[in-house]
């Protein structure tokens, strides 16, 4: 085991030991429940067919959200390097998007959209003009001399991009995934606390706080940030083999 | 057909870098720009191949299927030398890549990253790749640039052999490297060919 993950794990350890410190001092579970509780909580949760149910509602309507999110962001940044007057225009949509609080979305489609097609939009909303800047900026970054060469050499457009945009946005690519992936995850799950679709992890959470089950509310929440790391891991490293694979042709 | 360069001029703000630049480049030969550093190589260079347009004046007879080896080697550094090659011409074997590398001393580099390679090997992988083009017309600016005494003179013969019958400009600042090519020099001096 490495230093640097050594230390993690060290660092983990005091985390719950710190947690588990103050909710004894506090004493009552209601406002802070231990870790050890939680753990309890989380095994009986798992032999429930509902809790994986609950789990596969959102993990659907979220990773499809940042999937569409992820081919409609690289489709217009490639379309506003190619044409500035796209990019112009989607100024004003990006810029809003971005500045624009979760909550005012969620509240604003719940008119336009059934609860269990919100958390879809919200991912999709919050990972789009991350992916999108990201992407243009990996773009409009990419080496002019190679553009050149690609020139003279009479480069097809499918050359170009297999062997010059992708490796130059690659770590735009990554940076974006990696940032959106969290963010549609917590946005998502904002949306389905607000929207309260059945059966979503959103709704889990929400009964939760209304009945006080503080050990059920940091149950989902462990649960939530679990199957979100999983997710971004899985991602990466399918984005990783993609990759290399290109560089391996 | 000879290319024909006639009354070209380019100037960059104030300053003029080419001033009614005429002159004659020979079919199926090489023929070499000299002359000081920014006295204008490159831009002419850069004006043939399209990458800058002229202020004035034309150039007549030029081929459309253009191959180069640049200032710099503009390699795709995360594919290996084979892939590098033949992004330039996909109907290359395996074989012929090889047999030319071989001959640039790279056979054993063949699969690496271009990224892991030094300086004068990336040099030699984008000469190789500019030969295997098989293009109309071969750009070459300053191709021998970054090359040791030994891999200098095997690179010199490389070209010789395969640029036979081909239409070659090449700049460089060595009438050495000229003479090794057996090319025509055109001397630019205060933007103007002497």
């Amino acid at each position: 085991m490495n230093r640097n993950r050594f230390e993690k794990i060290l660092a983990v350890a005091a985390a719950v030991l710190l947690w588990q410190l103050a909710a004894v001092a506090i004493g009552e579970e209601v406002l802070l429940v231990s870790p050890l509780k939680v753990v309890l909580r989380l095994s009986e949760l798992i032999f429930e067919a509902e809790f994986w149910g609950t789990i596969l509602f959102s993990f659907k309507r979220i990773t499809l959200g940042f999937f569409i999110a992820l081919a409609a962001g690289t489709a217009l940044a490639i379309l506003s390097y190619r044409f500035r007057i796209v990019e112009i225009f989607l100024w004003p949509y990006i810029s809003i998007i971005k500045a624009t609080p979760v909550a005012s979305f969620v509240i604003l489609c719940l008119i336009w959209l059934s609860s269990s097609q919100l958390p879809i939009f919200i991912a999709f909303l919050m990972a789009v003009p991350i992916i999108y800047t990201n992407m243009l900026g990996g773009f409009k970054s990419t080496d002019r001399k190679l553009l050149e060469m690609a020139e003279i050499f009479r480069f097809s457009f499918g050359k170009r991009l297999l062997y010059i945009y992708f490796p130059q946005v690659k770590s735009h690519f990554v940076s974006a995934c990696s940032v959106s992936l969290g963010l549609s995850w917590k946005a998502g799950i904002a949306a389905e606390i607000i929207g309260i679709p059945d059966g979503s992890m959103g709704e889990m959470l929400y009964q939760a706080k209304l009945y006080l089950a503080t050990a059920d509310l940091f149950s989902w929440t462990v649960t939530i940030i679990l199957v979100s790391v999983l997710f971004e891991k899985a991602v990466m490293c399918v984005i990783n083999i993609l990759f290399s694979t290109m560089e391996g042709l | 057909m000879d290319i024909i360069v006639k009354n070209l001029c380019k100037s960059f703000g104030e300053k003029q870098v080419l001033d009614n630049i005429n002159a004659v480049i020979r079919h199926g030969e090489t023929t070499c720009l000299m002359g000081q550093s920014g006295v204008g190589k490159t831009t002419l260079l850069n004006i043939m191949m399209g990458f800058v347009t002229a202020d004035s004046g034309e150039i007549l007879n030029l081929p459309r299927l253009k191959s180069a080896v640049f200032q710099e080697n503009r390699l795709c550094e995360s594919f290996s030398v084979i892939t590098n090659i033949r992004m330039a011409n996909d109907s290359l074997t395996d074989g012929v890549i090889m047999q030319h590398l071989a001959a640039v001393g790279l056979e054993k580099e063949a699969k690496h990253k271009v990224s892991t390679l030094s300086g004068g090997m990336k040099r030699r992988v984008a000469l190789v790749r500019a030969i295997l083009a098989h293009k109309e017309i071969l750009f070459l600016d300053e191709p021998f640039k970054g090359l040791d005494e030994e891999t200098l003179n095997c690179v010199q013969n490389y070209l010789l052999e395969n640029t036979k019958g081909l239409t070659v400009i090449m700049v460089t600042h060595q009438i050495e490297e000229a003479k090794a090519l057996g090319a025509e020099i055109l001397y630019l001096k205060n933007g103007a060919i002497e």
